[in-house]
């Protein structure tokens, strides 16, 4: 199962096992990571799925969709390496992945 | 079948349920095809593009830049203005839309309607244990639709001595092309008389707020203003319209996929709540109860090889996509486990995603279960009444009787 870590704003991680073809905010939400609000169910509705890839990883993922790009300009501190988890659907070579969580979603 | 000769505005065409063969027909033969209006009030308006398969769909639903919903959602033509007071942020675009939407998002997200499930609880229980009392009743009027009707009017702040008004509106505002709920033209006077009646409660709550939705829009600010009573009007008749009709519908017609398919009923009664997630989105997927939205190509383009020019309508009908063969395996059939189940029920996507569906996915279970629990072997008692509409597929009527020879 490929370990995705998630790194709050305050430094602390958490490291959770991802199963191949849900989504990173699937994962996330079922464990608590309350800084990923979903409001909209995963839809790409709402920008409050956001977050922010560590640089290095940012190329290994496979490209923005034309929706996911309309919805992240709304999102709060948006960075070049940022995406919207609901929209990440995890793949064995996402093992290692490292996501930022924002302090804010929009 | 000549899928030439398939025109979707044509009232004929939407008499009794949907013809299911026809949007066949068009997803093999003829998948975008374009459609002018009939006689009747809507004649002489611009046609437009009518997409029948679901990957068409979804490119369209999820490219909000090349396919907008200014000037409107409507099939018709209709100015902005006249657009955003039927269907206010829903005909809007852009940060405007997103900053509208955002204000009620959070609290119809999948946490925001807990809030709100004793309530919905209580109601279903009332009318499920009504119905089981009288033991035969219009499961269309009686239990399915009153129940999001109450909903929705407790969390916007209606009084119940106004909720069957408020249904009566909504439905002739959705379904009114349908010529026995007045038709095309009699549309714009039900919208209106639902904004004046939100415009009047917002005005009430302004003057003494209670724990409702409309006195809660009077404590938000966008873009450094609070709502005028007028468009907190045009957002009470929004959701209203939105909440009612469609969960009304998903829940008459449960009943009916539970007489026509009794296998799948008893299955979900082993496991009411279990199998409620999987088996609502199945209803919605072979229901869709809105039928299609529209949107507008903002520059010249091209969809699997059709060009499309920049203006023109493009018609996502998301009852045709939710039956695509190609998605979905037997498509036609009423499959509660149905798994993977990606359906385009609440639209195909995007940033105008159904903002109501955690709602309906909080109240549908509740109803199936109660249903489940307490009005075994339904039966036909009376031909059922379908909504002659190409927008919503609602049921006017479905006379049922329960528990024939069961000791309850």
């Amino acid at each position: 199962m490929p370990k995705i870590t998630f790194i709050r704003a305050d430094g602390s991680q958490q490291v959770l096992d991802g199963a191949v073809g849900q989504s990173v905010m699937q994962l996330a939400t079922a464990h608590g990571i309350s800084e990923i609000e979903a409001d909209c169910g995963g839809a790409c509705a709402c920008a409050t799925f956001h977050v922010i890839v560590e640089p290095d990883w940012a190329g290994r993922l496979p490209p923005q969709g034309v929706m996911e790009a309309d919805m992240i300009t709304f999102a709060a501190g948006v960075t070049p390496t940022s995406r919207l988890s609901c929209q990440l659907t995890i793949t064995d070579n996402m093992d290692g992945l490292i996501l930022h969580l924002p302090t804010q979603q929009v | 079948m000549d899928a030439t000769k398939i025109n979707l505005t044509d009232p004929a065409f939407w008499q009794g349920p949907v013809n299911f063969e026809a949007f066949a027909t068009l997803r093999r033969d003829l998948p975008i095809s374009w459609h002018d209006f009939c006689e009747g009030p809507e004649h002489g308006m611009t046609g437009f593009w009518a997409l029948t398969r679901y990957d068409d769909i979804v490119t369209v639903s999820q490219n909000s830049s090349l396919f907008r919903n200014q000037p409107s959602t409507y099939i018709g033509d209709q100015s902005e203005e006249e657009a955003q007071h039927e269907g206010w942020f829903l005909n809007m675009d852009g940060p405007r839309h997103f900053m509208l939407r955002s204000v009620v998002q959070k609290i119809l997200s999948p946490k925001g309607v807990e809030r709100y499930r004793a309530n919905a609880e209580a109601h279903a229980t009332a009318l499920v244990l009504a119905a089981k009392e009288k033991g035969e009743v219009d499961f269309a009027t009686d239990v399915a639709q009153p129940y999001p009707v109450a909903v929705i009017c407790d969390f916007l702040g209606a009084p119940p001595s106004d909720r069957k008004h408020m249904h009566y509106l909504t439905q002739h505002a959705l379904a009114g092309d349908a010529p026995e709920l007045g038709g095309p033209a009699s549309v714009a006077s039900y919208f209106k008389e639902l904004n004046d009646y939100g415009t009047a409660l917002a005005r009430e709550r302004r003057r003494s707020p209670k724990d409702d939705f409309v006195s809660y829009l009077h404590t938000v600010e966008v873009d450094g203003r609070r709502f005028t009573d007028e468009e907190i009007g045009v957002q009470f008749q929004l959701l209203v319209t939105a909440g009612m009709e469609t969960t009304g519908t998903v829940g008459t017609h449960m009943m009916r996929l539970f007489m026509e398919n009794p296998d799948q009923m008893a299955l979900w009664a082993t496991d009411p709540d279990g199998l409620a997630a999987g088996a609502v989105e199945e209803m919605v997927r072979l229901i869709t109860p809105v039928m299609h939205m529209r949107r507008t190509a903002a520059e010249d383009t091209e969809i699997a090889g059709q060009k499309i020019a920049a203006g023109d309508k493009v018609v996502m009908w998301f009852i045709s996509g939710n039956r695509d063969e190609t998605k979905f395996q037997h498509p036609d059939h009423f499959h509660i486990q149905r798994n993977p189940n990606p359906h385009m029920g609440f639209g195909g996507g995007g940033r105008h995603t159904c903002l109501g569906a955690h709602l309906a996915r909080m109240e549908l279970p509740i109803l199936a279960k109660l249903t489940l629990k307490h009005l075994s072997r339904p039966e036909p008692a009376g031909e059922p009444v379908y909504v002659a509409s190409r927008f919503a597929n609602g049921m006017l009527s479905l006379p049922v009787r329960f528990n024939q020879g069961v000791r309850t």
